[in-house]
């Protein structure tokens, strides 16, 4: 009897396992979304952006600058340019209707002005479902730090 | 027939729209409350009372872009940092459903561990997510801290 519940046991363990290394198909979309806006971000593709951002969506820097949709957009179109985008680890907590994104990556940036420097960024952002099922970021604070 | 379900749902409407935004400002007022309630904790090191308010999942990231999970940052709070003369500043929730977000800034005096104490202005994102009993409790916070001269 009890080496049978040890083989159940391990029989169970057999097929738990697989299943608990399989990606949640969540995180995954979020995860992909969040690509998707470093290559906007890239690619100063700010109409991606606007459909990945909720209505009511606010942004912080590492400066504590607020801004809006519109005032993100804007500075998407009309800031600095970013390019060599390499992502670093992220992780995803899903509680609820809620999806917080927290990941981190480095970018080379180029100032309005010119100056030409590289940066490494960590961001949380949130993200809840909007209308028609589609996941949009509601908010998302970063800092960014400038790298040798 | 058509007419009167027409008229009936636009009442229905009438009735729910206020009963939502009640419930949506209740929400807010709720979160606005809580933020204030853990400042005033931090202040007389009511630990506890941070800990209540925080998920099992809780994350906060700092302005060094550094990462402490719930029992890290309740160890860090309980290391003998201590904070005082907080100033609440303008603070803005918005709200989606069971989540909201509230974005806020303070200024405060902290008292490091070994005894150095400066100013500082601190800005913060924080996510808080309803529970299943209707309590808010904060999954995520994001903050940046500058010295105040």
């Amino acid at each position: 009897m009890v080496r049978r519940m040890f083989l159940s046991a391990a029989v169970l363990t057999l097929f738990a396992l697989p299943m608990s290394a399989q990606s949640d198909p969540t995180a995954d979309a979020i995860k992909q979304n969040m690509a998707k806006w470093a290559t906007a971000l890239m690619n100063k593709d700010a109409a991606t952006l606007d459909k990945m951002l909720a209505p009511g969506y606010v942004g912080t820097d590492g400066d504590g600058k607020r801004y809006d949709k519109a005032g993100y957009l804007g500075m998407i179109k009309d800031g600095g340019t970013y390019s060599d985008w390499q992502p670093g680890p992220e992780q995803v907590i899903q509680n609820g209707d809620a999806i917080v994104h927290m990941g981190e990556g480095s970018m080379a940036v180029t100032a309005p002005d010119g100056t030409a420097s590289k940066a490494h960024v960590v961001w949380t952002a949130t993200w809840v479902k909007g209308k028609g099922g589609k996941w949009v970021c509601l908010a998302a604070q970063w800092v960014e730090h400038p790298m040798s | 027939m058509v007419r009167r379900m027409l008229i009936v749902a636009a009442a229905l409407g009438l009735f729910a729209l206020p009963a939502r935004a009640q419930s949506d400002r209740v929400a807010v007022e709720k979160i606005k409350e809580n933020e204030t309630q853990w400042g005033a904790a931090m202040v007389r090191q009511d630990w506890a009372m941070i800990e209540r308010m925080m998920a099992p999942e809780f994350v906060s990231t700092d302005g060094a872009g550094k990462r402490t999970d719930k029992a890290a940052t309740l160890a860090m709070l309980k290391s003998g940092l201590s904070f005082s003369n907080m100033q609440m500043g303008p603070e803005q929730v918005i709200l989606n459903g069971n989540t909201a977000i509230h974005a806020g800034e303070a200024t405060m005096t902290v008292k490091m561990p070994d005894g150095t104490v400066g100013k500082y202005h601190i800005v913060w994102t924080d996510t808080w997510v309803k529970d299943k009993d209707g309590n808010w409790l904060c999954l995520a916070s994001q903050a940046v801290e500058h010295p105040v001269s």
